[in-house]
């Protein structure tokens, strides 16, 4: 239960936030066929990264744990009240980009599914988007890291 | 097979197949323009086939001004752990899958009745319902059309062979020197381009049959919506005695070969390795996702709900806000 004085998530929550962001990010780029060929699935413990189906499978949990932390954030902010300004932007620029990146991957997802088609162009569209999107999103966070970083020196 | 024998063989087969086209009427080449927006799919009579491969050489004919090109001399990669793969050299393999073969006749010499026979089985892409190569494709190259197609775009491909790794059967074929890899970073990213059968998909587009199935002389194959090649795939299974394969494999294929030999059988006679697939039973490699993606769906609401609860339940219990520290929340 919070109380006030308490933050949305807390700070396991945060850490989990953070936590399935990497995941996600890491067996992103984990499908792609480069961590073989560039040699960390040769490193003792890392050789499931070599291993798309598995990458994909913890895609998909990290996809669940992150989704489940953004709703029930978004549902904090709500209920806190939504902020003005500058910050006011700054949260709509990383709600639209997460609920971008989100509905390209439920796209991705269900497209995945047994008895589901979704067409070729579509489809296309959509894997070109979740890349791009991520990128945009990895941009922006480091931007925004390094901005908060330059404000408190 | 000499090469005077499979021309003799092609045009036979040619004229059989019209006929026998002709007077089927299960599956015409209108039928085939007509369900182009259908499922298709194919049934492969493995007591018809008589391995004479007027198939392959129809195919390797029909697709030729597609084959590779590649750049000589083709750079070599980094890390050298990563092998350059050039089939240009042997173009005429006909006896397993290459990027110049997308189609071969693999053969097994099993018992059939107390009597030793060799049943000979066309294999290329089974083109499978789900397909993890179009659906794990990061650059989105291996795609799945509407007509249930699955089929790579080579301008588009950077020969990471990621398809071919999750392929149950192992089937695209990478050349390298060739695609868009050479105009990206050669040396360190991609490898060529993969091939494999598309099913003729330019000639399905334009109602003609593919290659391989218009010259079988035996009428071993046809093409037709999926209902109605299961159907058939199954009447001819009753009438043999025989043993379906491709209905169920990986989730469900387009490729539904019926043979009087079970496939367990087939499996252990047949010659195995690259580019030689087995003929094992292969559950659904995407069964793990389905679960999951239910899951995902789930996620959101399952997210409010738990917000909502907390949330609200706790201003009904003193009207108090959560903390609007912001430096807390980021």
């Amino acid at each position: 239960m919070a109380a006030q004085g308490q933050s949305i998530m807390g700070t396991w929550g945060k850490r989990l936030y953070l936590l399935s962001l990497f995941a996600l990010v890491f067996t992103g780029f984990g499908q792609l066929p480069i961590f073989k060929r560039y040699y960390l699935a040769d490193i003792p413990g890392l050789a499931w990264t070599a291993d798309f189906y598995v990458t994909m499978i913890i895609h998909y949990v990290a996809g669940i744990v992150f989704i489940l932390l953004c709703g029930y954030y978004a549902v904090g902010i709500v209920r806190r009240g939504l902020p003005s300004g500058a910050l006011l932007r700054k949260y709509l620029v990383r709600a639209g980009l997460i609920a971008l990146l989100l509905a390209s991957g439920f796209i991705l997802a269900a497209r995945n599914m047994t008895g589901v088609h979704i067409g070729p162009s579509v489809s296309f569209v959509t894997v070109w988007a979740h890349f791009l999107l991520t990128m945009a999103f990895l941009f922006a966070s480091a931007t925004y890291l390094r901005v908060r970083r330059a404000r408190q020196q | 097979m000499s090469s005077k024998v499979s021309r003799r063989n092609f045009l036979r087969g040619s004229i059989a197949a019209a006929g026998g086209l002709a007077a089927s009427g299960v599956v015409l080449p209108t039928a085939v323009k007509a369900a182009s927006g259908k499922e298709l799919a194919t049934f492969i009579d493995l007591s018809k086939c008589v391995g004479c491969e007027a198939c392959v050489e129809a195919c390797r004919e029909a697709n030729e001004h597609r084959y590779p090109e590649p750049e000589k001399p083709i750079r070599k990669m980094f890390p050298p752990r990563v092998k350059v793969e050039d089939w240009s050299e042997n173009r005429g393999e006909m006896e397993r899958l290459t990027p110049y073969n997308w189609l071969y006749i693999q053969r097994a010499k099993v018992t059939v009745d107390g009597e030793e026979k060799e049943i000979t089985i066309p294999r290329r892409c089974m083109h499978c319902q789900n397909p993890p190569c179009a659906n794990l494709c990061p650059w989105g190259a291996a795609k799945r059309e509407d007509n249930g197609v699955v089929r790579i775009n080579d301008s588009l491909c950077l020969g990471g062979a990621k398809c071919k790794q999750v392929c149950p059967w192992s089937i695209p074929q990478r050349q390298s020197g060739v695609g868009l890899y050479l105009d990206l970073m050669p040396s360190l990213a991609g490898n060529g381009v993969m091939y494999k059968c598309d099913r003729c998909y330019d000639r399905l587009q334009e109602g003609e049959l593919p290659a391989c199935i218009e010259v079988c002389p035996e009428k071993a194959q046809v093409i037709g919506p999926r209902d109605e090649i299961i159907a058939l795939a199954h009447r001819r299974a009753k009438e043999i005695n025989g043993h379906i394969y491709g209905e169920k494999e990986n989730g469900g294929t387009n490729t539904i070969y019926v043979s009087p030999v079970p496939f367990e059988e087939l499996n252990k006679a047949v010659e195995k390795g690259p580019g030689k697939p087995h003929l094992k039973r292969v559950g659904n490699t995407m069964a793990a996702e389905d679960n999951l993606v239910k899951a995902l769906f789930i996620a959101p609401v399952a997210a409010v709900a738990a917000g909502v609860g907390r949330f609200w339940n706790f201003a009904n219990k003193d009207d108090k806000p959560v903390n609007s520290d912001e430096k807390e929340e980021n």
